[in-house]
């Protein structure tokens, strides 16, 4: 007994079309897990950081100002004894007085006997340590002296016992604060903290 | 031919049942998974909150014109703090806890000011702005020297009558501030400090 040949045909048609059922149903499968995977991905990277940011922002900010505000106890030419501000008065000294110049003492303020760059420079190392230091920030400070068309004079680097901050990371800055230099001259001091 | 069918067709259920139970494991699994990740949701959302709170507290001590440094009419400093007005607000300075570099100021556990304070008898409008908290302010230089401003914690009642604390968390915020001292000389002295201010939850 033989088949009809257009029986067969039909038979072959049924087959090929549960055939392609079952792949629909195996892709439908495979883009659900996709879509499922997409979904965790995209909720385990969204982390909210604006808190982080705002917070070591408005931290840099304050810290640098603080920090040049601060009056210290120096002596002035006879012994007398003066509170300059660390920014304004004694930095402004050690731009006009920089050691790499060759000058060992400072023209007008004389700080625990030192110099008023090696004073500034262990005085703010100090401040920052016992503050951001403390609360395990990372940190950069940086002071230079701009004058003119010369090279910019590096007048202070101080970086957190845990590094400092540089360009390749992410890192908030306090922005510049410039300090006018009487004879000329522009000091530029910026903090940045990282992470 | 019957038989041959009826095999045919346990096949088909025994098929069925089989991707059934695959699909309902795979359905418990995805419950499982988003219950265990809305648990985690939850805590950070929480954790979320206690930051922005701890973060608006320390905007609201930082401004606060009681302490706030002022020149007649001018604008106001920003992050300086009156040692004047800051004295007399709280009467009884203390001095400020063992030095320990690696970690955060720890909260004292007992109260610090002896005398009610300012802060301490209009605790209740203080309460509206800060809430549970804890907002100390600490002198660096030239002396270490430390206020504490305002300190309420939440507590409960155990079971034997004793009050003990009822917070879980506790989120620091740190800023970096001047202390302006006008009684200092001719011209005002400004001091190096922070404030701290922990939120508890």
């Amino acid at each position: 007994m033989r088949s009809h040949p257009l029986k067969s045909i039909k038979i072959n048609q049924v087959h090929t079309k549960k055939a392609q059922m079952e792949i629909i149903g195996l892709v439908v499968i495979v883009i659900l897990l996709t879509l499922g995977m997409l979904f965790l991905a995209m909720f385990a990277l969204n982390e909210d950081t604006s808190k982080k940011i705002f917070t070591r922002k408005g931290l840099a900010t304050s810290t640098a100002t603080a920090l040049l505000k601060t009056n210290v106890e120096c002596n002035q030419e006879g012994g007398e004894k003066v509170y300059p501000a660390l920014g304004k008065d004694v930095l402004e000294d050690c731009a006009k007085n920089p050691q790499s110049q060759g000058n060992s003492f400072c023209t007008i303020y004389s700080c625990d006997n030192k110099h008023c760059c090696d004073y500034f420079n262990e005085t703010t190392t100090k401040f920052l340590n016992s503050t951001l230091g403390k609360w395990n920030k990372k940190y950069e400070f940086e002071a230079k002296l701009i004058y003119k068309q010369a090279q910019p004079l590096t007048l202070s680097v101080i970086k957190s016992k845990k590094g400092g901050c540089p360009k390749t990371k992410p890192r908030d800055t306090s922005g510049l604060n410039p300090i006018t230099v009487e004879g000329g001259g522009l000091i530029e001091t910026v903090l940045y903290l990282c992470d | 031919m019957i038989a041959s069918n009826n095999k045919k067709a346990q096949l088909h259920i025994t098929e069925t049942i089989a991707v059934l139970f695959i699909f309902f494991i795979l359905v418990a699994f995805g419950l499982i998974f988003y219950a265990r990740y809305q648990q985690t949701a939850v805590q950070e959302k929480q954790e979320q909150l206690l930051a922005s709170r701890a973060m608006d507290t320390t905007v609201k001590a930082l401004f606060l014109p009681e302490l706030m440094c002022t020149k007649g009419q001018a604008e106001h400093e920003d992050n300086c703090v009156d040692l004047i007005k800051l004295n007399a607000a709280t009467p009884t300075s203390s001095p400020p806890p063992s030095p320990e570099p690696t970690t955060p100021e720890p909260t004292p556990s007992k109260p610090l000011i002896q005398q009610k304070s300012h802060f301490q008898d209009n605790s209740d409008y203080y309460f509206q702005l800060f809430s549970y908290s804890n907002v100390t302010f600490i002198q660096v230089y030239p002396t270490s020297q430390q206020w504490q401003i305002y300190n309420k914690q939440k507590i409960k009642k155990s079971s034997d009558g004793k009050q003990i604390k009822d917070w879980t968390r506790k989120e620091p915020t740190y800023f970096t501030i001047t202390l302006r001292d006008d009684l200092a000389g001719t011209t005002p002295q400004y001091r190096y400090g922070y404030v701290i201010v922990e939120a508890y939850s």
